[in-house]
């Protein structure tokens, strides 16, 4: 799930509706320090770090074990030992609590530095709720799955929901002054996040769709790619975060796009017809499920799908696809930034999966840096009669 | 070894100081962006208001002077451990946000 990160965005300003304020000199000079400091960790200190590990005759040996074909270790195994050799570095405990730090800062920072012009940003939200797009269908009862209940993610205090000004922060704060120079999660230092969501739509393989449809959509920065390179396509999508979905609806229509939008929990019920989309795209949304949600909405997306429909999914790269050390920066997630089946969905297999629920053609390659964005991507059978 | 007195951090309070360190850090860079927005704004006019200052939002070649002056803050200060064992003169230039030269080893 994702967040609307590109306000900025020169066509908005084109349209002359990009917002006339900005963050406090405060606010501003904070958030852009703690992007500096994340740089230097993940650009500086942890190639330092990873140097040291590899240096070490463990290090090389584990590593080389990782690389096998026929490993010695289970996978588990190799990545609990090489986090423990690395802890022993100091450097790269720094680096890590560098990145914890900035993780907390987002919000720590972030939270006063969007409420000191909230009467500002209320104003904007509210013109922007004029004239909205397409449609939001939020007055439901949902179920909110016990796994998704409670959860923090990525130390976002009340969760995803927790403050009613999350989209300003993420639009206004951290996404163009922290997530803008990459180097968190997955995601390499010096990496366009909005030019990989580009990349990843590409990697659908017909040139024309007329329905798509996105499960965990956020605030649609993804549509908003799909939208780019798919221009005609009818674009549907559905998440368990109502203001997620009142700030993708919003978004999308300030961009000149059209959404529909539903309150949903997609690994059991999209309420969407059957054999209804040619097209399902994923962004980020499979670490963020337990094992069995996955497969539930591996089974759902088949349902709705038309027979040769294809679905394309970029989710962090499997321990299997990555060096050792990355392997051990990844699953640091797990327990340091709210992210419960980050380690879970790394081990497991999403091409698996998706041959479990009847797909095809399932194929998974990297298409960037430190093999991120990493595609999945997998067709529906055409019916039998059919493809006789 | 000299007595210090009692320990009431403890060892294992190190992430907490360091929470604090960093807290400090982004306060003295806070204040050192607004010295330069306000050494900006008087250059370019006769007097400035404290809502000049913040609603103040740097462009072209002043956002970029203050990125390298920020980037260079974060590799002298976060990166203060590493100086203890990088300190080959190019890499002491570096940190430091200059280009090494000829004497460099």
């Amino acid at each position: 799930m994702t967040f609307l990160t590109q306000l900025e965005d020169v066509s908005l300003q084109q349209q002359g509706t990009a917002p006339s304020f900005a963050l406090s000199q405060r606010g501003r000079s904070g958030f852009e320090l703690l992007g500096s400091v994340q740089k230097f960790s993940s650009g500086t200190l942890r190639p330092l770090a990873e140097e040291s590990f590899v240096a070490t005759p463990e290090g090389k040996a584990l590593s080389a074990d990782h690389a096998s074909a026929a490993p010695v270790r289970s996978e588990r195994e190799r990545i609990a030992a090489a986090k423990a050799l690395c802890a022993s570095d100091n450097v790269f405990r720094l680096e890590r609590f560098i990145q914890r730090y900035v993780a907390e800062q987002n919000f720590n920072h972030g939270i006063p530095a969007i409420e000191e012009r909230r009467a500002e940003f209320r104003a904007y939200e509210a013109a922007m709720e004029r004239g909205l797009l397409g449609t939001l269908d939020i007055d439901v009862d949902v179920v909110v799955p016990s796994y998704y209940d409670r959860i923090e993610w990525h130390l976002e205090p009340g969760g995803w929901d927790g403050y009613d000004l999350y989209g300003a922060l993420f639009a206004f704060g951290v996404g163009p002054y922290v997530f803008s120079h990459g180097g968190y999660a997955a995601v390499a230092v010096g990496d366009d996040i909005a030019q990989q969501r580009l990349n990843t739509i590409r990697q659908f393989p017909k040139n024309e769709y007329a329905r798509i449809y996105e499960p965990g959509c956020g605030g649609v920065s993804t549509l908003k790619a799909v939208h780019t390179v798919f221009p005609d396509a009818a674009l549907h999508g559905s998440d368990l975060s109502p203001l997620l979905l009142r700030n993708g609806q919003k978004m999308a229509s300030r961009f000149g796009f059209s959404v529909h939008l539903r309150l949903a929990d997609s690994a059991t019920d999209t309420r969407e017809a059957d054999e209804s989309f040619d097209g399902v795209i994923t962004y980020a949304l499979h670490h963020e499920l337990p094992p069995k949600a996955n497969r539930a909405l591996f089974r759902e997306m088949y349902r709705i799908m038309k027979p040769g429909a294809d679905i394309v999914i970029s989710d962090p790269p499997p321990f299997r696809a990555v060096p050792l050390f990355h392997a051990v920066i990844l699953d640091w997630d797990t327990e340091h930034r709210e992210e419960p089946f980050f380690t879970t969905a790394l081990h497991d297999s999403l091409d698996e999966m998706l041959r479990e629920a009847g797909f095809d053609a399932v194929e998974s390659y990297a298409i960037g840096h430190g093999q991120y964005p990493w595609i999945t991507r997998a067709r529906k059978p055409l019916k039998l009669a059919e493809a006789a | 070894m000299k007595d210090t007195g009692f320990d009431y951090l403890g060892s294992e309070s190190v992430t907490d100081v360091a929470r604090i360190v960093m807290a400090l850090m982004s306060e003295v860079w806070i204040m050192r962006d607004r010295q330069i927005v306000t050494e900006y704004l008087l250059e370019t006019q006769e007097s400035v208001t404290r809502a000049q200052i913040d609603n103040f939002v740097p462009q072209g070649e002043l956002a970029a002077l203050i990125a390298a002056e920020r980037d260079r803050f974060a590799r002298l200060v976060a990166g203060a451990p590493i100086a203890a064992t990088k300190r080959s003169v190019a890499e002491i230039l570096e940190r430091a946000g200059m280009a090494a030269s000829e004497h460099a080893a």
